[in-house]
């Protein structure tokens, strides 16, 4: 059973004299993320729900390990990933539309250059990539550069890339994020599945209906800090789960004011 | 070392599929050092080679003993004495010169005060007019009666300059810039796009969190820029040996300047090392940019270092100054790199500050990929 623990993670970022003028304020670092905490398991989808500038794609960022908090532990099953990025990363997938393929390669390139990367043995490598670019129907286009393809077609090599070495996790910042219909509802697909396949799957959104649809635990992230975490039926309680957010932002609100 | 391998082939797949970036590589800096010098030699024997146009002129009423001068010089007795017509035909530029003497001219004596004039006209518009006047004119004055006589004797050889050290001089002036410059091109385009461009598209965050180490992606990148500043140098080194010899061709008067091949042997060397401390300057800058343009806004500030010797070595007071840094000169990576290779094209150097080049060279491109791998460990650097 996989789990990720993520334990009073905080992130600041410094900010610069332009920066402090813009913001109105004194204060020489702004805290991202403020003490968050949370357990992902497998074979669910676990999501980060906020607003933008809430600190998610931070978090996530830091799941990831792009970047380092500046306290906290994440442990992606026992593994410190702050003291082992390298060994964690060879279990986890990030997407998010920040990360794109190589504009001057071709999809059959960028799988070949990951999976040397990966470490894959060379027959596996062959083998799974028939497999997923059957599944994902990237085949028609697998030798045309990148830079000619389309933004879904590109969202399609990106996951495929993701998933290039069978990862335990799989973290997605803003998964449908810039997308039309097809390939935003070909995402969710690839979630479920995922998850289906004992994954454990993390995302952030600020979109209410994904949640709803895909997510089986969500917290609610605002201004740094988790407010709410818990399975969607109770975090819900009948209601939508906007109605639901826009109450406990609007009791933040209040919170602050006093 | 594999996943350094991964990241070098991948690069240099990226760069040999792209046909502008393999012409740029390949040829570039052998049409930009070629194509200059053939340039130079052109221009210098359009200088050199007598004028071929037929050239017409006259004279009227000269004396016997100026006849044959004259002659020499292609001036000829004028058919008739239509003076208004040939005065005519020098303004229409139909005659290049017309040189009337007065009648019974008489040659002057030292301390005469009446003096015969002679009147020639000429067209300044015409090139070949121009020569012939001045030629008249220095005619003339070495045709005044002289109390002594300077540089009289034919057979000797009076203006002692060593035509092939001034060859040597003129050439490492700037061929060590043109060789330089072609290579920091390629580099620069190059680098540029391998890691500021990646950060600026995204691609650099996708193998970031793919188990590679960063210090292992650094020196991957790094390597195939560094494969590339030898290709760009080879290329270069072939352009400069053909080079050498049509600039000899054209424009050396001497009794012809010859390289061996340890001369073009510590050439290559002075040029890949330099290369390479060349690339490995502008990975740090693409490192520390935030996006291409500001990788290659910032990067030809770096074009100073290869100018600087090249130019202030044409400046006698310079020259001699740089020459007082004595062996200085040589640990300076890239600067030892151009005075290397001027000292060579002079037949100046010595192998001690060959090696003094060489090791400095290869001492600050490890350093440089030793910061490469540190910045690539920064998060405000490689997040932007």
């Amino acid at each position: 059973m996989e789990s990720l623990i993520v334990n009073n993670l905080v992130k600041k970022f410094p900010l610069s004299k332009k920066q402090r003028k813009k913001l109105y304020t004194s204060e020489t670092e702004k805290t991202a993320v403020d003490n968050i905490s949370f357990v992902a398991k497998s074979g669910e989808v676990f999501g980060l729900l906020g607003t933008n500038g809430a600190g998610k794609t931070t978090t996530m960022r830091m799941l990831a390990t792009l970047i380092k908090p500046n306290s906290g532990q994440i442990f992606f099953n026992d593994i410190n990933a702050i003291e082992n990025p390298e060994k964690v990363r060879s279990q986890l997938a990030f997407l998010t539309t920040d990360l794109k393929p190589d504009m001057k390669s071709t999809p059959s390139a960028m799988y070949d250059f990951f999976a040397e990367l990966y470490h894959i043995p060379r027959n596996y490598a062959l083998e799974r990539k028939k497999q997923l670019f059957s599944e994902f129907q990237i085949e028609p286009y697998a030798e045309t550069m990148i830079a000619k393809l389309s933004q879904g077609q590109r969202q399609k090599v990106s996951l495929v890339i993701s998933v290039i070495h069978d990862p335990k996790f799989v973290i997605f910042d803003e998964p449908t994020n810039g997308l039309d219909i097809i390939a935003a509802r070909e995402v969710r697909d690839f979630i479920i599945s995922m998850k289906k396949n004992g994954k454990c799957v993390i995302i952030s959104t600020h979109l209410f209906d994904l949640v709803e649809k895909i997510c089986d635990r969500a917290a609610i992230i605002m201004d740094g800090k988790i407010i709410a975490n818990d399975t969607l039926d109770n975090l819900m309680q009948g209601r939508s789960l906007e109605d639901a957010f826009y109450e406990m932002y609007l009791k933040q609100v209040k919170m602050k004011e006093v | 070392m594999r996943d350094i391998i991964t990241v070098a082939k991948k690069e240099l797949k990226t760069f040999f599929s792209d046909k502008v970036i393999l012409f740029q590589m390949i040829f570039l800096p052998f049409v930009i050092i070629f194509g200059y010098s053939s340039l130079m030699s052109g221009i210098a024997k359009a200088n050199t080679e007598p004028e071929k146009k037929e050239v017409k002129a006259y004279y009227m009423n000269a004396p016997e003993s100026f006849k044959d001068p004259l002659e020499n010089l292609k001036i000829k007795v004028a058919p008739d004495n239509n003076e208004e017509k040939y005065i005519k035909d020098v303004k229409n530029k139909e005659l290049d010169l017309f040189v009337i003497f007065p009648e019974n001219f008489k040659e002057a004596q030292p301390g005469q005060t009446d003096l015969s004039n002679i009147d020639i006209y000429y067209n300044s518009e015409e090139s070949s007019s121009i020569e012939l006047f001045s030629g008249v004119t220095a005619l003339f004055t070495t045709m005044q009666p002289q109390i002594f006589t300077v540089n009289a004797s034919p057979d000797k050889t009076y203006d002692l300059v060593d035509k092939d050290a001034a060859f040597r001089d003129l050439i490492s002036s700037f061929v060590p810039l043109m060789a330089f410059f072609a290579v920091f091109m390629i580099c620069m385009t190059l680098a540029a796009n391998s890691i500021a461009g990646d950060k600026e598209n995204g691609f650099l965050n996708t193998l970031l969190v793919s188990p590679i180490r960063r210090k292992d992606l650094a020196i991957g990148k790094s390597v195939s820029i560094l494969i590339v500043a030898i290709i760009a140098s080879l290329s270069t080194f072939v352009g400069i040996i053909l080079s050498l010899r049509k600039l000899s061709d054209a424009i050396n008067s001497g009794e012809g300047v010859k390289y061996g091949v340890s001369e073009y042997l510590v050439l290559l060397m002075a040029l890949v090392t330099g290369a390479f401390t060349l690339a490995a300057v502008l990975l740090i800058v693409s490192t520390l940019a935030k996006n291409v343009k500001q990788a290659t806004t910032v990067a030809p500030i770096f074009l100073f270092f290869l100018m600087i010797p090249s130019l202030l070595s044409t400046i006698p007071t310079f020259e001699s100054f740089i020459k007082a840094l004595g062996r200085k000169n040589y640990i300076i990576p890239v600067w030892n790199s151009v005075r290397l290779f001027q000292d060579v094209l002079k037949l100046d150097f010595s192998m001690l500050n060959a090696l003094i080049t060489f090791v400095s060279n290869i001492i600050a491109v490890l350093l440089g990929a030793l910061l490469i791998g540190h910045l690539f460990n920064k998060e405000k650097i490689v997040n932007g």
